[in-house]
């Protein structure tokens, strides 16, 4: 009979060997330079010689000190953004907008509730354009009554042509009823509700959070380094206060909300005729904290497509009709959000809740072995090297960095982590979260749920469980 | 001896000279004929592997259409040292990603992993060409499963059955007149012994081109390459293909449906665009940029800023390489919206028939065909594309690097040429989906 405990330490072993050589990998790379330019902007230039285009992001870290503390405040980041960079309502022509059309127009937003994300590409000789771009970002001064009144007409149906509304509207309400009384919770307003804005409340947070204090901007590309920075210095002169004290950031709750509270499930019913659209969100500790990996870990084991526990019990209706979820990391500054989504028919919501709560409590009977560790801290170092054939990945480190106030670069943080992270110490973070909420196991498990689909057919849906509606009209 | 006698097999490494677009771009080919491609990138740590094989669903004959659709399927099944399903445990397991392109002229599949995983992923693409076991018995049941998967697809929505009437009728006469897999619900009762006929062209060497893109030792490739494919027997010897583009079409196509219980109006606008071989489809990709790319977003702004329609514009173009159909498709929730609509579109249209575009209109949109052409170079799975469907097409490389030239050559009357050509009423099918 073959020691099994013998081959799972050797391969254990080669593994952590493995792994050490992979921290010597992960430093093979395109060469960073940081600057801070006169007006407080923090900019790395990477320089990769490969690169036959500009690709640039411009972060924005929101200051949420002088909102209002009433009902209507979530719209308020939302309409600034939207004021500002909304195609549809650009009348009078700002500067704004027109500077990224004569960067050539391929620009990408990423709204979350405590940043914004600008991703350009644009061709080398348009470097100067660039600048031209960011002094008008900090300089915006084209706020119009009647730019704002087609805000407030326009927004939700602007937002329904969108291709994924319904995913970023799913995040927006989930966050909501994760964080209700916190900036991060600041994210969805019902239509009535962005009446009671005004021109003011948009131009106030502009102010306070379109800071270059308050900006990374990060540039990758074959371009000398210097003179990029040179360039940026003479576009931005005059702009802002180099003198302006340091970031203060959004007021984010350090603690991560305990898995014991109650989960909300909540339906968005609208029109649309395709099945529903399934969104789990569960608030994590961030990447600062050591478990925040033996969480990544725990969801990895349960969610992960085709090896995840809840499509192991054979003959299950979700392994049968292949339900992948899709899963997604969302860093902040004191907390990070797990988002899992997959489109699923209306007969299986109860199901599939029902089987996810089953494997999580399940894991308190039977742990994580070691075969499913090894897959998952496998998975991520992998996915890590895969990530590489993105040319926006190096920048993306950046930003995260950036987000989760990480004070480590993350192709350092993640071998690190591994390193001291172990099945014990994963399965001793699945028992602190199961009996923290134990009075609640046989009810639910925290977190929650937005479903987002036609009215009708959930209407007819019975449920054992209680439900938010929220009804797109 | 053995690494000898892969040195032989190996005939020519040779450098292909792609200035400034891809660095150290090296191909050779295997004695059964077999093309090989390789990107190496030395920075990165994945790697990729595109087989692309010079066959697709032309090559069907009469009665199993919709096989080659079905073969994307089969590929996870049984081979010589693996069970149903083991490709796909193995390929999650290294976190890599995979995809299929199945077209009328081409079919591929592509996959990334970490670099590390080289050697896995050749294995697994030389096992299924060497020793796909594919019986009567699996056969009979992934016909089955495929033909509810076809039903489920064909009963879809209205803009489904719309589009599918309008992509037909657009690319009547053509090798590409029928949906991929229109006619795979016959599939159920083909014949085994043709779809294995018909599978052998997938396992043909000489009908299949490697890109390998990532992290290697390019010495240590080729031996594992030749350790892998260089057994497959050598197959026909590919022939430079004559593709023959279509014209446009002559005379225009109306059709109207009444559907009930439908919340919107909609209209499905369709024209035949020029082959991909044709010189000609660089200008139509331009318009197709300059009408609906939502970063330029010329018809949305016609449509939607200055109308105030509150239209949903979609819109899709072919990949094919003789013909092509584009079709816009615009849904509005008043049927008076979608009369304005189309009367806004047609002015459009006819306006970028009668005059030469502006020049910052013009700029705008070369600046954007270029940058997504760079991007496309910039990614494995996107450039490996672009590598072996350029080789299929021309017997040669130099594409790559005159496409991105002939995008900053593109001049307004070239635009305005291709818009008479391709944009008139006489090219265009056209299908109004009303509300009952």
């Amino acid at each position: 009979m073959p020691n099994n405990k013998k081959t799972n330490k050797t391969i254990f072993g080669a593994f952590i060997a493995a792994l050490l050589t992979m921290q010597a990998i992960f430093l093979v790379g395109n060469q960073v330079h940081s600057f801070k330019t006169q007006n407080g902007i923090t900019l790395r230039v990477i320089q990769d010689q490969q690169m036959s285009f500009i690709h640039a992001q411009v972060l924005i870290l929101f200051d949420f000190s002088d909102l209002p503390s009433s009902h209507f405040t979530p719209s308020i980041p939302e309409m600034t953004v939207f004021h500002l960079f909304a195609k549809e309502i650009d009348e009078p022509s700002s500067p704004l907008l027109r500077n990224l059309r004569r960067l050539g127009g391929d620009y990408q937003l990423e709204m979350k509730p405590d940043f914004l994300r600008i991703s350009l590409n644009f061709p080398n000789d348009r470097l100067p354009n660039f600048g031209a771009f960011l002094k008008e970002l900090y300089n915006y001064n084209h706020f119009f009554l009647k730019k704002f009144n087609n805000s407030l007409e326009n927004y939700w149906s602007i937002f329904f042509r969108q291709e994924n509304w319904k995913s970023i509207l799913a995040e927006r309400i989930g966050y909501s009823f994760l964080f209700p009384d916190q900036p991060l919770g600041w994210c969805f307003t019902p239509y009535t509700e962005l009446r009671q804005l005004n021109l003011f409340h948009l131009r106030s947070f502009y102010r306070n959070s379109f800071q270059p204090q308050r900006s990374k901007v990060i540039i990758k590309s074959n371009v000398n380094p210097h003179v990029t920075l040179g360039l940026l210095e003479r576009s931005l002169h005059g702009s802002g206060d180099s003198e302006s004290s340091a970031i203060t950031t959004p007021t984010l709750s350090p603690q991560t909300p305990r898995p014991d509270q109650h989960r909300k499930i909540v339906f968005f019913a609208g029109e649309d005729s395709e099945p529903p659209l399934f969104t789990w969100l569960e608030p994590l500790p961030d990447v600062n904290h050591p478990d925040h990996l033996a969480h990544l870990t725990i969801h990895q084991a349960i969610f992960a497509f085709p090896g995840g526990r809840i499509y192991q019990q054979r003959f299950n209706r979700f392994t049968a009709r292949a339900y992948q979820f899709t899963s997604e990391v969302i860093h902040h500054r004191g907390v990070s959000v797990i988002k899992h989504q997959t489109m699923i028919n209306y007969p299986d919501i109860e199901p599939l809740i029902s089987l996810i709560d089953q494997e999580k409590r399940r894991l308190l009977a039977q742990p994580l072995d070691r075969r499913e560790y090894l897959e998952a801290v496998n998975y991520f170092l992998n996915k890590a090297k895969v990530s590489t054939a993105d040319f926006e990945q190096e920048v993306n480190n950046e930003v995260f960095q950036f987000i989760a106030g990480f004070n480590q670069p993350f192709n350092k943080w993640l071998p690190t982590m591994v390193r001291k992270l172990s099945p014990e110490k994963t399965n001793n973070v699945v028992a602190a979260i199961l009996s923290s909420g134990k009075d609640n196991l046989q009810t639910d498990l925290g977190g929650t749920i937005v479903i987002i689909g036609n009215r009708d057919p959930l209407i007819r849906q019975s449920f054992s469980f209680t439900v938010e509606w929220i009804r797109q009209d | 001896m053995k690494r000898t006698l892969a040195a032989l097999i190996i005939i020519g490494l040779t450098a292909v000279q792609i200035p400034a677009l891809i660095n150290n771009l090296y191909s050779f080919e295997l004695a059964n004929g077999l093309k090989v491609f390789l990107v190496p990138e030395p920075n990165a740590e994945y790697a990729s592997l595109l087989v692309y094989h010079l066959t697709g669903a032309r090559d069907e004959p009469a009665g199993i259409q919709g096989a080659s659709f079905l073969y994307q399927y089969l590929i996870y099944q049984k081979t010589e040292n693996l069970e149903a399903g083991d490709h796909f445990l193995i390929m999650s397991k290294t976190a890599g990603a995979m995809a299929s392109r199945i077209n009328y002229d081409y079919s591929s599949f592509y996959k990334i992993v970490p670099d590390t995983e080289i050697n896995t992923v050749l294995w697994l693409e030389s096992e299924r060409l060497r020793s796909l076991q594919l019986d009567d018995h699996i056969l009979d049941q992934q016909k089955k499963l495929f033909n509810s998967r076809i039903v489920r697809k064909r009963g879809g929505s209205v803009e489904n059955r719309a589009y599918n009437w309008v992509h037909a009728a657009i690319l009547q006469g053509t090798a590409y007149e029928k949906h991929l897999y229109e006619d795979a619900g016959n599939l159920v009762n083909a014949d085994n012994s043709d779809l294995l006929k018909l599978y052998r062209n997938f396992t043909d060497p000489g009908r299949i081109i490697l890109v390998i893109s990532g992290r290697f030792a390019i010495d240590e490739l080729k031996n594992l390459i030749n350790r892998y494919f260089q057994s497959l027997p050598a197959g026909s010897r590919t022939r430079p293909v004559t593709f023959f583009p279509a014209e446009p079409r002559r005379e225009i196509i109306f059709e109207n449906w009444v559907e009930a219980d439908l919340p919107y109006n909609l209209v499905v606008i369709g024209f035949r665009f020029p082959a991909r071989i044709s010189h000609d489809q660089v200008f139509t990709d331009f318009l197709r940029y300059y009408l609906i790319d939502e970063r330029l977003s010329r018809l949305d702004y016609a449509l939607n800023q200055a109308n105030n329609l509150e239209a949903r514009i979609n819109n899709d173009l072919t990949d094919y390489f003789e013909a092509n159909s584009f079709t816009i498709q615009i849904s509005t929730r008043k049927r008076i919206q979608l009369e304005q609509a189309k009367y806004v579109l047609n002015r459009e249209l006819e306006f970028i028939q009668g005059t030469p575009l502006k020049s910052q209109d013009l700029r705008a949109v070369k600046t954007l065909m270029e940058l997504d052409y760079l991007k496309n170079l910039s990614r494995p799975e996107e450039r490996s594309y672009l590598i072996a469907d350029t080789f299929h097409r021309y017997r040669n490389l130099g594409h790559l690097e005159s496409h991105l030239k002939r995008i900053q050559r593109i001049t307004a009357f070239d635009i305005q040429r291709a818009a008479k050509k391709y944009l008139n009423r006489d090219n265009q099918v056209i299908l109004n989906v009303y509300a009952e």
